[in-house]
């Protein structure tokens, strides 16, 4: 049966219902916003190893045996064998692109650096 | 490229749109503003941080062009709250007040892009900015509780007042330092920095309650 929705959507679903925004729960946890967001976002897969889906499982605070509990487990087992896209396609891209920023001193980002923030984003 | 059509806001109308995204998403008006719990979860934005964002381009956030995601820089998240939270206030700011510009600039490859960012006119990023940051500050120090929380701090400046006073100090040269305590009692109350509040205090005219 097709899931409808993803691990990391389910994962940031999970945060949400406890209140916890990102800074937060990386800061309470101890772990990375970078990865906790590319792995909501489908861009990293869920950890591999049980002890580290059943870490992250409690501080998401899902009860062991609940419908959730079950849940998150089987749309990590899902994920398995999925290979995410480690880069971004460039029609994904230009969605991403900012339209407004400025740099702090209020100057124009140089073209070396536009191309160089481009292929940041690309893999952020 | 074409300038952009911008609508240049007064003031009040920012803070009219302001005080309007407040009722809709945080009509409780607990302090501080919860303005990440606010984009992730009300929103449904996703907020992205960037390692060395601020160091290699000096930016500190941004919104993607289709309004889904604020990037901001990764160091600002860990260890800079107050700065992290102007930061998302700001950006939202831009998707509340720009939602319609950034719909109407057509970006269709990454090309255009980088001939967009060339060719933008600085005066039009400007009047952007300047409503983003008017708008961010707004939301987490709504006018309202400024005022109401400054008229309480006042007995806690009168001692520097008075003593100004009996020097025949002048008022303009107190009030520096006068405006300065004020946002140091009120800055952790809205969770942002003195600084912020210092500008709103003068943006909102609220010197004059200084005696």
């Amino acid at each position: 049966m097709a899931h409808k929705v993803t691990f990391g959507q389910f994962f940031k679903k999970m945060r949400g219902k406890k209140g916890l925004s990102l800074r937060r729960f990386c800061i309470e946890n101890n772990l990375d916003p970078g990865n906790i967001s590319k792995m909501e976002r489908g861009l990293i897969p869920p950890p591999k190893s049980q002890e580290k889906l059943e870490q992250y499982a409690s501080y998401l605070e899902v009860e062991k045996g609940s419908d959730d509990w079950y849940e998150y487990f089987d749309l990590a087992a899902a994920h398995s064998g999925k290979i995410p896209d480690d880069l971004m396609k460039d029609d994904e891209l230009v969605k991403k692109l900012p339209l407004v920023f400025r740099t702090i001193r209020g100057q124009k980002v140089s073209k070396e650096k536009i191309n160089k923030l481009a292929e940041v984003i690309r893999k952020s | 490229m074409g300038k952009l059509d911008i609508q240049y806001l007064t003031y009040q109308q920012i803070s009219q749109r302001a005080e309007e995204f407040l009722l809709t998403y945080h009509p409780s008006k607990q302090l501080p503003v919860p303005i990440e719990e606010i984009i992730e979860f009300k929103l449904g934005v996703d907020i992205v941080p960037i390692p060395n964002l601020q160091k290699d381009f000096e930016i500190e956030g941004f919104t993607s062009s289709d309004l889904k995601i604020v990037y901001v820089d990764q160091f600002i998240l860990s260890e800079r709250p107050a700065r992290y939270r102007f930061t998302l206030a700001h950006e939202i700011g831009h998707r509340v007040l720009h939602k319609k510009i950034f719909k109407e600039i057509r970006i269709t490859s990454v090309k255009s892009w980088k001939a967009f960012v060339d060719l933008a006119d600085p005066q039009d990023y400007s009047a952007l900015e300047f409503q983003g940051y008017a708008f961010g500050g707004l939301i987490l120090v709504p006018p309202p509780e400024l005022k109401r929380l400054m008229e309480k701090n006042l007995p806690n400046i009168k001692n520097l007042i008075k003593i100004s006073k009996s020097r025949n100090i002048d008022r303009e040269q107190y009030l520096d330092y006068a405006k300065e305590k004020i946002a140091q009692e009120l800055a952790p109350i809205f969770d942002v920095s003195t600084e912020v509040i210092i500008k709103r205090i003068e943006y909102d005219k609220l010197e004059m309650l200084i005696p």
